[in-house]
């Protein structure tokens, strides 16, 4: 499962559970890095970030996210309810955010 | 005649855009306007000002610094732009009088519109255009017919939906066999009595189709995926549910291959939310 933890208690390689962006929207670190803490803890104190969320380790981050099992189980349902023939990049694209606005809702469900 | 076509074809109450639109054309098309002159005009509408401070200072523009005055977001935003705006929250307006029904929903439909300018408008700016409110105006508008039809008809309209949906076939199609016009010609209709630019007629008129005729067009291509996007993403409700697939032959002259999908999606959900809380009146 992932946990909160505050900047000065991560260890170097626990993977990041969250995209973190600044107050811009812009990304600063995408979902799944393995952290680096040098580079990464000052990126992150320079936005004033305090506290981000990770998985102790890569299989920690495939077994609890749920989510390739899940994702996958998305891919299927919508493709079917789409009827779509994903034929190129562009249209996975689209499909991929399709995808990615349904995650998460399936378990509050 | 059909009785629905006849009160469309007979219909003489199209809502008209407020005199300060009008005054702010006629200030563009001279040479001489100064920002000052926009500013001066842009203020006697206090609701107006207030609507477009917020709309600079959201995360839709993305500015560093606060912008507290007129003149400073006029200057922000270029003329071109300031016109695209105003458009954008005073067609919202004159709408207003529309009444929802068991089978449309105004705010729902707003939602919807607006989630299609916003997403048209990240889009143009990942793409590097420069008009970026000419996209949300094309969101905005481009279903506009919809609320015309739903004004003159009421809930007389909804024979559509329910002939769309017991038939499986598109709302053009519905619309045609009952009605014998469709929303996109009314919405041309329209648009053309309101002057709006030839680029926005387009829109309106091609955005199913997503290509002007044969012809490759950004602006309607971008208003086509972002329609098909808005709906996948279950953000507001046009009214029509059908989730087609893009049109192919866009994919040869639009690449958004490269766009970060979880950064977009990000973009989306909050430049959508601030649009609506600026643009909804309710």
């Amino acid at each position: 499962m992932p946990r909160k933890v505050k900047l000065d208690d991560i260890e170097d390689g626990q993977i990041l559970a969250e995209t973190l962006s600044n107050k811009y929207d812009q990304v600063l670190i995408k979902k799944g890095t393995s952290l680096i803490l040098d580079s990464h803890i000052r990126v992150l104190k320079m936005w004033g970030i305090n506290e981000i969320s990770i998985f102790d380790d890569l299989v920690d981050a495939f077994s609890s996210e749920s989510n390739n099992e899940e994702i996958a189980n998305i891919e299927t349902k919508l493709l079917e309810e789409l009827g779509w023939i994903i034929k190129n990049e562009n249209d996975k694209l689209i499909f991929d955010i399709a995808v990615l606005s349904r995650i998460g809702k399936s378990n509050n469900e | 005649m059909n009785r629905l076509l006849y009160k469309i074809e007979n219909f003489d109450d199209f809502p008209t855009l407020p005199t300060i639109y009008y005054k702010l054309v006629d200030a563009l098309s001279n040479t001489s306007t100064t920002i000052k002159d926009l500013s001066n005009l842009v203020s006697t509408d206090i609701a107006l000002s207030f609507k477009l401070l917020k709309i600079v200072n959201s995360s839709i523009y993305g500015l560093s610094t606060k912008v507290n005055s007129i003149d400073k977001a006029i200057f922000h935003l270029g003329f071109r732009e300031l016109k695209n705006i105003i458009l954008s929250t005073k067609i919202i307006e004159v709408f207003s009088d529309v009444n929802s029904n068991s089978k449309f929903d105004l705010v729902e439909f707003w939602k919807h519109s607006i989630a299609v300018g916003t997403i048209s408008r990240i889009i143009a700016q990942e793409l590097g255009q420069k008009n970026l409110d000419e996209y949300l105006l094309s969101g905005i508008t481009h279903d506009i017919g919809k609320l015309v039809l739903i004004k003159i008809l009421g809930s007389e309209y909804n024979v559509v939906f329910l002939l769309m949906e017991k038939e499986g076939i598109s709302l053009l199609e519905a619309e045609q066999r009952i009605l014998g016009t469709t929303h996109q010609e009314i919405g041309l209709k329209l648009a053309e009595s309101w002057n709006l630019d030839p680029n926005i007629l387009n829109v309106i008129r091609y955005h199913n189709d997503g290509l002007v005729g044969s012809n490759y067009d950004q602006l309607v291509g971008v208003v086509h995926i972002s329609n098909i996007l808005a709906k996948l993403l279950g953000l507001g409700h046009s009214g029509c549910d059908s989730k087609s697939q893009p049109n192919q032959l866009l994919w040869r002259r639009l690449d958004i291959t490269k766009f970060d999908k979880e950064s977009f999606y990000e973009r989306i959900k909050t430049d959508y939310e601030q649009a609506n809380e600026i643009l909804i009146i309710n």
